[in-house]
């Protein structure tokens, strides 16, 4: 699983890319004034208001998923996580009537805590093996929840999981509107994309792909890998069961079934095809897959075959992903000026 | 519980478990060789089903003679795939595999359906009856399964202990420099094992499509199963495939005969955790970076 | 107020050309359904009724989604064809969209949303109880109707759900007439206990409330329930465990005729003698492919593989000449779209979504491929939105199915 790290630890703080770091900066800042005008570009259109936030799920959950891999590891965890966050912010409002406000971060606190006791044996195992002990993980967490299902309601999932509201005498805000809960989501998702950013930026990072490179030789230098692993892991759970609440209370209704190994499965993927060398990559996969899946839906039959087909293609004929085409550009100017 | 269902219990998690471990074996070949994950291992086992219904359901060809006919046939699509699809990211990162298989179940699965059709289609059997084992009854069919699924292993195993091919795998897997160097061609290795391992799934779907029913989204299920099995046992490990499958069967047979279902999949992925927790490289395998 | 309709008069004027049918059959793989336009060409723009699918169209229940879209598609022409839904004596032309929800119910909300906020459809039709749950999320606040087939859930539906109707019959409903059909067959003093088998989701358990709701009403003792999960691949070790009880017949429900042919063969082989009920498999192709000749005594409620009626073998040779591809199951489904039409031309409107929810409530259909349709539930649910039909029941003995019974539900007095 070394083969292609060294060039990803040498790139992902930036300064070995061949590019000044403003310019990446420019793009994030060009992204995000993009997602805050993005309802008036749509002219408020509130399906599409529901796509964008479909793809900040997507992008907050596959960026957190990122953070997991940068210290080497693939975690098919991630939608039992999400899973805690967002049963714990359901079931606190079904069931007592407390906020999503609250809810989110007692769903954030109970998924650490989880993470960091689970993460303790599982960070024993390594590798492919990690891959399948933490799949394993996820499917007891979704499992369990449906075996209690006097607490959960089992199978038949949670209803009624009201979007919050904010009221502050003059100000009022009732989430329950699309605009509202789209940039609800698109900050949260803006603020976990922020974090990892930073944490991939600084010293924890470099440790991260350190680790990630050669756990040995890392171990060696006086890094505290298993530290690094718990606290990586234990950070990217915590964002996944934000995500999951925010998820809830949108979806309204949650069920085992939300949380199934397809949910860590697309992370992965847009992952894959968004590249795994900085978390560009994996923002930029979910927001072209999830476009991408949606509009496949009026295919029916083949939407899912030209899906495989389109992920397939891009593994095969754009090596590194889609966070490769701004240096393969930049590399293919640079030629023609030479030549 | 009573006792008589005790034989009852043993043979059916010691077939199944054996199936499973025909599907995973294959897995864990091509694991081995080319240390890429064929995510899309169980779309083989599909597809090898779906062939042997057509040839004997629709066709009304001999049963054995399709089983063998299936297996050529996914022998070479596994190789072609190899060729055209998997060898492109041999070396590469792991992930880049996992995407490519995980394309190949979207593609055969949902192409399945609308080639095949969605309706579930069973089939035909090649004997019927069976006999009274100590109180649990066993069916002729099951037995015979059991016996082609264990000689299939066995003889895998001698495969790959005396023949040339056979050592040559084994060499591939262990050292693909060295066995280059020492004139092994480890490209064609590389497509031999592939097909190999997709046959053996194409075998398993046709054994286990004959006990139970086929559609085309059965394959991901089977890839599952494989998974758990293979990374149970050690990856590239036939002994660990061998031994995990027999787990697994045992614990869906025996934890739901005694319990419930429900239990016994969120026991097999505990246990599973637990072996790896304590052997973090599976019961059999390496360590593998 | 009584709409009645009669599915069997266009099939004699109904004959499409090779084009019309080819495009036809395109159109409905790609899901776009456009026999709407293509017919529609004749009249000069006639107005257009958009009826939206939210389906299963891949993932593990296409199957039952691609048959609910085939009754629509077809429905669709057939109707076109005869010149329309004709409202205060204006034809308008029928066209159904459909997009793809892989049956999950996140997915099922966002095709839901994209029929309702960007096609701006007003009625709507899912399949299966996850996409079921998305869709209402959607249709009931927006005032859309939606016919779908879902068995579970029951607090979603009734007097708060006035817009959502079911169209199928629940296992709860079949089994007024399989239950007693099956005592008439059997003997009542043969059938004094039963066990369930059902897979371990939501479906699973809402069916299971079902089942004992039936066999409180009968006095069947129930000897209790086994649950499947769906990625089990050997069915020996549940049906053993529930033999273990010795019941008098076994109901699984809401089983899919592989799993049903698997629990039924693994059942024989152990010994079982009783009948074993199946209301939701509706197929007998597979069962009979996978048990063998070990298959006998299966009652296969609601399950018509054979058409008798003229109207019935129209829409089966309709269906093979369209699709390629004809189950007993899509024959179910082909009845929900004259309904509504029945509904457009009884409400005289298609643009008020309650109104014509007002007249669907009072369509009785007298010809179908499911015999006599009506919608009842007016004392449980609160509402008249549970369609209700005849039911055609077919029993596999030695290896051979036949429709062994035909009878309208005797449902009781307080449903």
């Amino acid at each position: 699983m070394k083969v292609e790290q060294g060039t990803a630890a040498a790139q992902a703080d930036g300064k070995g890319n061949a590019a000044p770091p403003s310019l990446n900066r420019y793009a994030w800042a060009a992204l995000f004034a993009f997602t805050l005008a993005y309802p008036a570009a749509v002219s408020f259109d509130n399906y599409l208001l529901h796509v964008g936030i479909t793809i900040a799920f997507n992008v907050a959950l596959a960026a957190s998923m990122w953070l997991i891999w940068s210290l080497g590891l693939v975690s098919f965890a991630h939608a039992g996580f999400m899973a805690i966050g967002a049963y714990t912010s359901a079931l606190l409002l079904t069931k007592l009537g407390w906020p999503m406000w609250i809810g989110m971060p007692l769903g954030a606190i109970l998924a650490g805590a989880a993470a960091v006791a689970i993460s303790l044996p599982l960070m024993r195992t390594r590798a492919v093996y990690f891959f399948m002990a933490s799949w394993s993980v996820g499917e007891v967490i979704k499992r369990t929840i449906a075996y209690f299902d006097g607490l959960t309601g089992g199978w038949n999932g949670v209803f009624d999981i009201l979007p919050p509201t904010i009221d502050l005498g003059p100000i009022q805000i009732n989430f329950a509107d699309r605009i509202a809960y789209y940039y609800l989501a698109v900050v949260i998702c803006a603020i976990i994309v922020l974090c990892i950013y930073r944490i991939n930026d600084s010293r924890t990072g470099m440790i991260h792909w350190s680790i990630s490179e050669n756990e040995l030789l890392a171990e060696h230098i006086g890094i505290n890998v298993f530290k690094h692993k718990v606290i990586g892991f234990t950070i990217a759970c915590v964002f996944a069961a934000v995500t999951g609440a925010l998820y809830a209370h949108y979806q309204t209704f949650i069920s085992p079934k939300s949380f199934d190994i397809w949910k860590s499965e697309f992370a992965l993927v847009h992952i894959i095809v968004g590249g795994l060398t900085t978390v560009g990559g994996p923002v930029v996969g979910a927001i072209s897959l999830t476009v991408i899946d949606e509009t496949l839906r009026a295919t029916g039959p083949f939407r899912v075959i030209l899906f495989g087909v389109i992920l397939i293609a891009t593994v095969l004929l754009l090596p590194g992903g889609l966070e490769t085409i701004p240096g393969r550009i930049r590399r293919a100017l640079r030629g023609r000026k030479s030549s | 519980m009573s006792f008589d269902e005790i034989p009852q219990m043993l043979v059916t998690g010691l077939s199944l478990g054996l199936m499973y471990a025909l599907i995973a074996i294959g897995l864990t070949l091509i694991f081995g060789v080319m240390r890429i994950v064929q995510y899309g291992h169980g779309e083989m086992y599909m597809l090898g089903a779906f062939f042997l219904y057509y040839w004997t359901a629709k066709w009304g060809l001999p049963y054995w003679l399709g089983v063998a006919a299936s297996a050529s046939v996914i022998f070479v699509l596994g190789a072609i795939l190899q060729q055209t699809l998997f060898q492109a990211v041999h070396g590469r990162n792991i992930l880049y595999s996992l995407a490519i298989g995980m394309g190949l179940i979207f593609i055969f699965s949902s192409g399945g359906q609308i080639i095949f059709g969605t309706t579930v289609k069973g089939i035909p059997k090649f004997a019927t009856g069976g006999i009274l084992v100590m109180g649990g009854f066993l069916s002729y069919e099951r037995i015979v399964i059991s016996i082609v699924s264990a000689s299939l292993v066995v003889g895998l195993w001698l495969f790959l202990q005396k023949t040339r091919t056979g050592m040559a795998i084994r060499a591939v897997s262990e050292d693909p420099e060295t066995s280059a160097l020492q004139g092994i061609r480890t490209r064609q290795i590389h497509w031999v094992a592939f097909g190999l391992g997709s046959a053996l799934a194409a075998i398993a779907g046709c054994l286990m499509g004959t006990l139970l029913s086929i559609v085309p989204t059965m394959g991901f299920v089977a890839t599952i199963k494989a998974f758990m099995i293979v990374i149970m046992g050690g990856l590239g490990s036939i002994p660990g495939a061998l031994v995990g499958g027999i787990i697994l069967g045992m614990i869906d047979s025996v934890v739901t005969t005694v319990i419930s279902a429900d239990i016994a999949i969120i026991m097999s992925f505990v246990v599973i955790f637990l072996i790896l927790v304590f052997r973090p490289s599976g019961l059999f395998g390496q360590q593998w970076t | 107020m009584e709409a009645k309709s009669n599915m069997a008069a266009p099939r004699s004027s109904w004959r499409p050309s090779r084009r019309t049918a080819l495009k036809a059959g395109a159109a409905s793989l790609i899901g776009l359904s456009a026999p709407a336009i293509i017919s529609g060409r004749a009249f000069s723009a006639p107005k257009t009724i958009k009826i939206g699918g939210a389906v299963p169209l891949s993932g593990p229940v296409a199957y039952w989604g691609i048959s609910t879209m085939q009754g629509f598609v077809d429905g669709a022409a057939v109707i076109n064809e005869a010149g329309g839904v004709v409202i205060n004596g204006e034809p308008h032309m029928l066209e159904i969209i459909n997009y793809d929800t892989k049956g999950e119910t996140a997915d099922a909300r966002a095709a839901t949303l994209r029929l309702v906020e960007q096609d701006k459809v007003k009625y709507v039709y899912s399949q299966a109880a996850a996409s079921t749950v998305g869709m209402l999320q959607v249709t009931e606040p927006a005032g859309v109707l939606s016919i779908v087939a879902c068995w579970g859930y029951l607090k979603l539906f009734g007097k708060d759900y006035p817009l959502h109707f079911r169209a199928e019959m629940s296992d709860y409903e079949q089994g007024f007439a399989y239950i007693p059909f099956m005592q008439e067959h059997y003997g009542k003093d043969s059938l004094k206990s039963a066990a369930f088998i059902g897979p371990d989701d939501q479906d699973g358990k809402d069916c299971n409330y079902s089942y004992q709701r039936l066999m409180k009403y009968y006095s069947i003792e129930d000897k209790g329930s086994e649950y499947f999960n769906w990625e089990d691949t050997d069915f020996y070790p549940i049906v053993a465990k529930t033999l273990r009880t010795t019941p008098d017949f076994i109901v699984t429900s809401p089983t899919p005729p592989g799993i049903t042919g698997s629990i039924v063969k693994a059942a024989r082989e152990l010994g079982y003698k009783g009948p074993i009920a199946s209301p939701a498999a509706s197929e007998t192709k597979t069962i009979l492919e996978v048990v063998g000749e070990l298959a006998t005594d299966v009652v296969l409620p609601v399950t018509n593989v054979d058409p008798t009626t003229p109207s019935q073998v129209a829409i089966r040779d309709r269906f093979m000449k369209r699709f390629g591809d004809f189950n007993a199951l899509a024959g179910n489904y082909s009845w929900w779209i004259y309904s509504l039409k029945a509904a457009f031309e009884a409400a005289g409107t298609a643009d008020d979504p309650k109104a014509v929810a007002e007249a669907l409530g009072n369509v009785v259909l007298e010809d179908t491929y499911c015999g006599k349709v009506a919608w009842a539930g007016e004392k449980s649910f609160g509402v008249k939105r549970q369609g209700v039909y005849d039911c055609y029941t077919t029993l596999i003995e030695n290896g051979k199915a036949r429709l062994a019974d035909v009878r309208f539900p005797a449902l009781p007095a307080d449903y």
